[in-house]
């Protein structure tokens, strides 16, 4: 339900994310339009068997299309900062259903340090299992002789593992978020509380994040499924595929945004504790969990994950 | 209550993962297009041109003139049944996998088929190439590509006897010298000074021994492990051209081989455990003390080469009566199925077009991973290939390797050209045939297929063939190209690009018959140049012909282009259409005008002319025009400027909002 009740705040992220991809497109759509514009089936030549038009865009505006990958890079160095702010203030608007929006962004901003460090905690984290994995693959290939398959399927086997922990990683990151709109604003703290938390409920926390991740999954999926039996030749379909596509992108942080709902839900008691013991050693003086500290209501406990 | 939801998510998410693994394989993925079926016809063909045994009075090939090849030629009928045979071996070898020698003795029977007398005779001894530092290849060596890498184990060949009964029992070896002129030190290429002249028509009978080092496997040849690829790994004799003179040249980066055509009786001695795959028919093989060994002979060839290896699995299939053997690397036989497969569809595609194949066998060797460098190559009855065990059929990788190298089998086996004069006789019409191939077993998915995109040949054609055709010139001997990737790009693409624009832009499939005819024609024989260009002038006709030669020799080039269309009801007819050619290739080409109406009216410029203002009667009104629409003129330098529309251009709203997904999902993934 929280989900819904925070709409906007969906919105929001979504809203965002397709400006900024829509700016970052540009140069490609207008290298396009130069390329096959004369043609009379317009733009339906690159996506045609063969690829030979694609391919032709590619050979003659290259110089455009290095240019276009390395402003690319800039752009998300804006991409980073909007990205972070707007899922701040989702994550805070999940945390407190029932917050104005000032309130919301009180609290996104109050958590922005916080959620920074963490992500930079994290981050360093991942960077740090790559090479870990990248060291292991080497290490197991080296046992075995060269010409053999077997060396591959290790890389495969270890790289598949290497991305099971970065899943479990991930789900870590976002229940340490959540601690941390929450109120555990510290970030080992909040790191410790998580994984205090995981460990308690790790079944329903997988769980939740597998039903999220798979229908994510399902939806892009279906979209490779559904492009290729679009015909493209008729005017409408660009419209039509750009409404696919939006319809797709916001199942996917509607799905995002329900598995963070989830994850604060299943923070919330921990988080409580941590609070608690807190205040009592005098860390603060006076913090919120959720809605009902700011406001007084109760914690609805069936507001939870998934709503 | 929380339990109950957690095992619902995991049960929707087990649900949703399995539909979405379901879409990938059956509904994304697209079904590898299968092979179309034998034709009859051409496998009756097939087992007719088979090489016989030798029989008195039989068509044996002669010295290539460049005379008129007719219609006669697009059957087999016509085509010489056997090679004249000029260098004959008999060689017995026995491989010492540990040190990495092949020890051997045996006999060359060569004749002197020219009309004049030999004083001093040539010899190839191409394993001194990796020798030392002072070997032309090791000091000329060029970037990219293979044999650019460092030297890992040297090899040589060490000829311990070169002795020529007709001319008496002196070793004559000691008295080579190298006959590489711009470098004293090089032992690839040598030339022995004869006691006496050898006559025309005469035939010698050289008793030789040597020992072969194979190096780590370095451009072609050598071992990695305990994989073995003996190839350029005997002493040979230069090919002797008809006017006496021998085509020597040393072992150079770029360079390959030229030979005379023989019979080849190779027995190849190795220890037991060892697979042998080899250039021709087994005839016997046998175990005994711990030695495994095999027999090998082969009728109208001019190469022998042998891969041996303790851990190769085999594959095999019998077609048309062509035994084919695949040798792979334990793990890798889902490829050399899918090796198979392509050998069989293009046997059946080249014999069609291009003569039937003639040998009873055909092997394929797969080199494990570390000796690459041996992979990719041809030798007669021959090939090796290569890729990772995993290649999928929906990417063309195995399939073009496999399809290249067996066309080989016609542009370097059956027409036997010189491969250092002119690279692009073997590689470009290999690539050609290649290429022809893959469009007609894979269309449109002949390099890709995933998702809503496919790959076809025509697209990397000109991807790779365009952007050099300014550089340099593709009809240059191997070791005037400056690097392999121009080497690479002008002799193998450019050459197939402007051979696909002939076949398509004058009656179509014109091309592929003048190849055809010039394959059948020189079957067994030395042609050059000017005989391909013969066979396409007196297929396709003069222009074509002349179109080619400016490709090939002069860096030929065309930029086709629509640069107006206007309409004004004053005149008559009302609508006009500027074309332009730029360039120095003139092919002729339709020009398709939409009307207003949605009519579509065709017309045709035979491309005389650099800019031409065409009528375009019975239109009142354009929409827009495009000049090649099928793109028959391959070698189009843009094709962006064939196409005008009348008012806006068409946006490309399609690439936008495919693009903005692509971004939003990649910023979904990374998003902090």
């Amino acid at each position: 339900m929280s989900v819904v009740r925070r709409a906007p705040y969906v919105l929001l992220v979504f809203a965002s994310r397709i400006v900024l991809a829509t700016m970052a497109a540009y140069p490609v759509f207008a290298i396009a339009t130069r390329a096959v514009g004369g043609w009379p089936q317009g733009d339906a030549a690159l996506f045609e068997p063969g690829s030979m038009m694609l391919l032709e865009l590619v050979r003659l505006h290259r110089v455009g299309i290095d240019a276009w990958l390395t402003q690319g890079l800039l752009a998300t160095v804006v991409a980073v900062p909007v990205g972070f702010v707007t899922n701040a203030l989702l994550l805070a608007a999940l945390a407190a259903p029932s917050d104005a929006p000032a309130g919301v962004a009180a609290r996104a901003v109050s958590s922005m340090r916080a959620l920074g460090g963490a992500w930079a905690a994290f981050a360093a984290v991942l960077c740090a299992w790559a090479c870990v994995c990248y060291a292991l693959v080497e290490a197991f290939r080296g046992s075995v002789e060269q010409s053999s398959p077997t060396r591959d399927w290790i890389a495969l086997v270890v790289v598949l593992a290497g991305g099971a922990v970065t899943i479990v990683i991930g789900v870590l990151h976002d229940v340490t978020r959540a601690m941390i709109v929450l109120g555990v604003k510290h970030v080992p703290a909040a790191f410790v509380a998580s994984w205090e938390c995981a460990r308690e409920r790790w079944w329903p926390l997988l769980a939740g994040w597998w039903a999220r991740g798979a229908a994510g999954v399902l939806l892009v999926v279906l979209e490779l499924w559904a492009m290729r039996r679009v015909p493209l030749l008729s005017g409408s379909s660009a419209w039509l595929g750009a409404l696919v596509h939006g319809a797709i992108m916001l199942g996917l942080i509607v799905l995002r945004a329900s598995w963070l709902s989830m994850a604060i839900e299943v923070a919330k008691p921990r988080a409580s504790v941590e609070l608690a013991a807190m205040r009592t050693v005098g860390v603060i003086k006076d913090e919120a969990i959720g809605t009902a500290a700011r406001t007084g209501e109760p914690d609805d406990p069936s507001s939870g994950p998934g709503a | 209550m929380k339990v109950a939801r957690s095992t619902i998510d995991a049960a929707l998410g087990a649900v949703l993962t399995t539909i979405s693994a379901a879409i990938v394989v059956w509904g994304v993925v697209p079904a590898v297009p299968t092979l179309p079926p034998s034709e009859a016809p051409a496998s009756a063909r097939i087992a007719e041109g088979r090489t016989p045994a030798p029989v008195a009075g039989e068509k044996h090939a002669a010295e290539p003139t460049v005379e008129r090849v007719g219609s006669d030629l697009d059957t087999d009928d016509s085509m010489p049944a056997s090679a004249l045979e000029t260098a004959s071996y008999t060689i017995r070898a026995r491989l010492d996998p540990v040190a990495h020698t092949v020890d051997a003795q045996g006999e060359i029977a060569w004749t002197n088929r020219s009309t004049a007398s030999v004083q001093t005779l040539f010899v190839h001894a191409y394993l001194n190439a990796f020798k030392d530092e002072g070997s032309t290849f090791l000091t000329s060596r060029l970037r990219g590509g293979r044999g650019s890498g460092a030297l890992r184990h040297p090899g040589g060949l060490l000829v311990r006897a070169f002795v020529i009964r007709e001319l008496g029992s002196s070793n004559l070896w000691p008295l080579a010298k190298s006959a590489d002129e711009g470098n004293p030190y090089d032992q690839t290429d040598l030339a022995i000074d004869l006691p006496r002249a050898i006559t025309p028509g005469e035939t010698i009978h050289v008793d030789m021994e040597f020992e072969a080092l194979l190096p780590q496997v370095v451009e072609r040849t050598g071992y990695f492990d305990t994989f073995h690829m003996v190839a350029q790994w005997f002493p040979k004799i230069a090919r002797l051209e008809p006017d006496g003179t021998f085509a020597h040249f040393p072992y150079r980066h770029l360079s390959e081989f030229y030979a005379d055509f023989g019979s080849y009786d190779v027995t190849v001695d190795v220890p037991e455990g060892f697979r042998v795959g080899a250039v021709g028919r087994r005839v016997e093989e046998r175990t005994s003390a711990g030695r495994y060994v095999s027999r090998y002979v082969q009728r109208n060839i001019h190469d022998f080469a042998f891969a041996a290896y303790d851990r190769f699995e085999e594959v095999s299939a019998t077609d048309n009566g062509i035994a084919l053997r695949c040798l792979v690397p334990r793990g890798y036989e889902a490829v050399g199925r899918q090796e198979l497969d392509a050998a069989i569809f293009g046997l059946r595609t080249f014999g069609r077009l291009y003569g039937a194949y003639p040998y009873e066998t055909l092997t394929i060797v797969h080199p494990p991973p570390g000796a690459e460098e041996a992979g990719g190559m041809e030798y007669p009855t021959l090939i090796t290939t290569g890729g990772p065990w995993y290649a999928s059929a929906h990417t063309g990788l195995i399939r073009s390797l496999t399809l290249h190298e067996l066309a080989h089998q016609y542009f370097y086996g059956l027409v036997a050209t010189d491969e250092q004069r002119w690279p692009f006789l073997d590689e470009g019409l290999a690539t050609f045939a290649e290429v022809e191939a893959l469009d007609a077993g894979w269309g449109e998915a002949a390099l890709w297929s995933a998702g809503w995109s496919t790959g076809g040949t025509d697209a990397l054609l000109r991807y790779l063939g365009l952007p050099s055709g300014h550089d340099d010139i593709i009809a240059q001997p191997a070791d005037a190209f400056v690097s392999w990737r121009s080497y690479g790009l002008l002799a193998y693409a450019r050459t197939a690009l402007l051979m696909r624009t002939i076949d398509r832009a004058y009656e179509s499939g014109a091309g592929r018959r003048a190849l055809g005819r010039y394959a059948r024609r020189y079957r067994f024989e030395h042609p050059g140049p000017s005989h391909l260009l013969g066979a396409v002038r007196d297929t396709v006709g003069e222009p074509a012909s002349r179109q080619l030669a400016i490709g090939l020799f002069d860096r030929g080039w065309v930029d086709y282009a629509i640069s107006d269309a206007r309409c004004e009801a004053s005149m008559d007819p009302p609508c006009t259409v500027v074309v332009t050619r730029r360039g120095t290739l003139v092919f002729p080409v339709d020009i398709v005008v939409i009307a207003d109406d949605g009519s579509a009216h065709r017309m045709r410029w035979n491309g005389d002319g650099r800019q031409v203002a065409l009528p375009v009667p019975g239109v009142a009104g354009i929409a827009s025009v495009v000049i090649d629409p099928e793109h028959r003129v391959l070698v189009d330098e843009d094709l962006a400027n064939n196409a005008l529309r009348m008012g806006q251009p068409s946006r490309a709203w399609r690439v936008w909002d495919r693009a903005t997904y692509a971004l939003a999902l990649a910023a979904h993934l990374v998003a902090p």
